[in-house]
């Protein structure tokens, strides 16, 4: 199984640089759609659905290798030595944030820069470091998405499918975005949620940029904070935006942000 | 007569030793006895003629026979090994290159076949 | 005759719906909440308007929200059917299934999300305990399996330290004989009789750990090819005449095909029929083997003369443990005939018992397939 279909690999645009969209936890490379088009005229876009997410192959998943984020930040590389990039741009959100700062020091020569959108280096709070939630909170969680099976059970779609009271459905299945296996997701939770990456950032040596929103209760602007004060010469941008995933919600304030930067 | 070998047989059970030595020695070869890999090196270090090292692989001590096994090459390397066992499937890897696993129960015939093959004797 | 006026009806039905309807500004912000969702959550209408969704939910769910709901609206414009957990005033936990929907103008700019939910605590309560009993299913699968792999090492080194000392004495025995100390036709029995003893030994291990194996697990495993079986059978003879030479066993074998089975375990079943025949049955008649392959079926009996078996015995034959009248501690645990039922069965035929004055029969039937290979 090469890693260009383990990780359904898309890649797109002119350019000579090129710039690779990680997504975080809870959905797959569609989330980037009203951003990496953004790019195309001018750099080589890379899209990803990390194993286990998306279109990627679930065969693949390993429950010991991706019992920790080091698991997919060797994918990361191995995609990148696939396409020979050097010196790409990487744009990481949430959890992927720290999927790229693994991958970087793993392949110091992979990235030349980093955008980090809405990252945090731990989640849970930790004596005086505050992640923003609670063990018992995570623990619930991963009870949740138990009760929640969002486009996972293939027998639903093929019922709503072609139902003449829904003609707006058309030809898409419900939910055909950010499909997951519901075990995988909800390791993939566990992995994301209980990871602690705060010893890894003074390690970065690539530019950094955090992106950090308003009002995000994963990641809080204290928690964006540290990460900047932890990764040498990173720089921290506030948007306007609020919520978790400004790449939907104010997709021209990232890419903008982004431009700026890169 | 010239004796083959010698030979000399780690086994911690007495009677299955005896019985072994006693066996080997009537097909033609010098046996020493150890009950255990702290003797056997012992025996060895004091006669550097020994030529095999039939071992049983599960001994109390220091060291079981794979252990022994691989000290015996690392020290002697000329020194031939065939280790046996009756409970434990050994794989290649787990001995020394050129080393033979006999599993348990063996007859005395293939103790002896072995012996003769690895001294290089008719 | 209605009082209310057209507009006032929808008003009605929205308020007071079969279920909480609360829509979403452009900004994130609850604009409207029905009265039906402020009765469930016990929060007022002023509470909600101008708040954030998850502001109601628990933190699983704001989770849940910011990750998962909250892209797939803005990414496909709907999603439906996802749980959530509202956190009433009491500060109870109120579980529902929601839809819900963007309104978008003409441009594409997004006017409103429109949420519905309903109260699903017993259908959330159902599908918590389907999940939990699949868990507890996968786990139980887990252990069974963990316990199967256990016992098997442990049946595995059981059997090899029983038979390590047996195989101590055997070498002791030959020791003495081959030292020629002993001379006396007296003593030279002695070490005959240490070897018969240690081989009965050794079956009664092995007798047991296959009785174990059986019952505690899985049954007998059988590995089956279609090699020569009458040489198998022949060894088997051979050695239980050498065993008791004043006994005399005879033959009569007729395997025309190839029978696909487990050797071993065949000659196991011989072995201990033959030798069942020999304890029991007169000893100055013959005992009577033969096996034959007859189109689609294998036959292999055994059959002696004495005295037939009681009836009460028939009844009780095959049963593990079983001795009949203990005449003679030679007999063994009584699990011979168990076990032989047990190969039986285990290569799909079953093994048969007919006991006259005349004469007492075991019959071993076993289908061939049919097809040529």
């Amino acid at each position: 199984m090469d890693v260009l279909t383990r990780n359904n690999v898309h890649v797109s645009g002119r350019g000579g640089r090129a710039i690779m969209f990680a997504h975080g936890f809870g959905c797959d490379q569609n989330m980037w759609r009203f951003v990496a088009p953004e790019f195309e005229n001018d750099f080589k876009v890379v899209l990803f659905d990390h194993v286990g997410a998306g279109g990627s192959d679930l065969s693949a998943y390993d429950k010991s290798k991706y019992s920790t984020l080091n698991g997919y930040a060797d994918d990361v590389v191995e995609i990148g030595r696939a396409l020979g990039l050097k010196d790409a741009v990487f744009v990481g959100h949430s959890v992927s944030a720290m999927i790229g700062v693994l991958a970087s020091l793993k392949a110091p020569d992979l990235f030349g820069r980093m955008v980090l959108v809405g990252p945090s280096a731990r989640y849970i709070d930790d004596g005086d470091y505050v992640g923003g939630f609670s063990e018992k909170q995570i623990s619930e969680l991963l009870d949740f998405l138990e009760d929640n099976h969002m486009g996972w059970s293939t027998a639903m779609a093929p019922s709503i499918m072609g139902n003449p009271d829904r003609p707006e459905l058309g030809e898409e299945l419900t939910n055909s975005f950010c499909r997951t296996d519901p075990e995988i997701a909800k390791a993939f939770a566990r992995v994301t949620f209980t990871s602690d990456n705060r010893g890894d950032l003074e390690k970065v040596t690539v530019p950094t940029l955090i992106l950090q929103c308003s009002e995000d209760i994963i990641a809080s602007e204290e928690v964006g904070k540290f990460v900047r004060s932890r990764i040498p010469g990173s720089e921290i941008v506030f948007l306007k935006a609020t919520g978790h995933c400004p790449n939907l919600s104010a997709p021209a304030e990232v890419v903008s942000a982004i431009r700026a930067y890169v | 007569m010239a004796r083959l070998g010698p030979v000399i047989i780690v086994e911690d059970e007495f009677l299955l030793r005896l019985d072994s030595a006693e066996t080997i020695e009537r097909a033609g070869f010098e046996v020493l006895q150890a009950a255990n890999a702290d003797e056997a090196i012992s025996i060895l270090e004091a006669r550097p003629d020994i030529r095999v090292v039939f071992t049983d692989i599960q001994m109390p001590g220091s060291m079981d026979g794979l252990k022994l096994a691989q000290f015996v090459r690392n020290r002697w390397p000329p020194i031939k090994i065939i280790a046996t066992s009756g409970r434990v499937v050994v794989a290649d890897h787990d001995l020394p290159i050129g080393s033979v696993f006999l599993p348990k129960p063996y007859r005395g015939a293939e103790v002896i076949r072995m012996l003769r093959e690895l001294t290089g004797a008719a | 005759m209605s009082e209310f006026g057209p507009i006032d009806e929808y008003k009605d039905l929205f308020e007071n719906a079969p279920c909480g309807y609360l829509t979403i500004g452009s900004d994130g912000r609850i604009t409207k909440v029905n009265a039906t969702l402020t009765a469930w959550t016990g929060i007022e209408t002023g509470q909600f308007i101008g708040r954030r969704l998850h502001q109601f939910l628990n933190m699983a769910g704001r989770i849940y929200y910011e990750t998962h709901i909250a892209p797939l609206l803005r990414m496909q414009g709907f999603f439906n059917e996802f749980a959530l957990d509202f956190e009433t005033a009491a500060g109870e936990r109120l579980p529902v299934i929601a839809n819900a929907a963007e309104r978008r103008d003409v441009d594409g700019a997004l006017l409103f999300t429109a949420v519905v939910v309903i109260k699903a605590t017993d259908r959330r309560r159902y599908e918590r305990q389907l999940v939990d009993s699949r868990i507890e299913l996968q786990k139980g699968l887990a252990t069974a399996r963990e316990t199967a792999e256990l016992r098997e090492q442990f049946i595995a080194v059981l059997g090899h330290d029983l038979r390590n000392p047996l195989a101590a004495i055997s070498a002791g025995a030959r020791i003495l004989q081959r030292s020629g100390a002993l001379q006396e036709h007296k003593h030279l029995r002695v070490l005959d009789m240490i070897n018969t003893t240690v081989t009965r030994m050794s079956d009664l291990i092995d007798h047991i750990l296959d009785f174990a194996r059986g019952r505690l697990g899985g049954g007998i495993t059988l590995s089956r090819d279609s090699r020569p079986l009458e040489p198998v059978l022949e060894q088997v003879v051979d050695e239980l005449r050498t065993a008791s030479p004043q006994r005399v066993i005879e033959t009569s074998f007729e395997l025309t095909e190839p029978v696909n089975c487990d050797r071993t375990r065949i000659g196991q079943l011989l072995s201990n029929l033959i030798g069942n025949a020999l304890t029991h049955g007169a000893a100055d008649q013959p005992v009577r083997v033969g096996a034959k392959t007859d189109g689609d079926e294998f036959k292999l009996w055994v059959a002696n003369a004495g005295e037939p078996i009681p009836a009460a015995a028939m009844e009780r034959l095959f049963e593990p443990f079983f001795r009949g009248d203990v005449r003679d501690s030679r007999q063994g645990l009584g699990l011979g005939l168990h076990i032989a039922s047990q190969i039986a069965q285990a290569h799909g035929g079953r093994l048969d018992v007919t006991s006259t004055p005349d004469e007492t029969r075991f019959v071993f039937k076993m289908p061939l397939p049919q097809d040529a290979s």
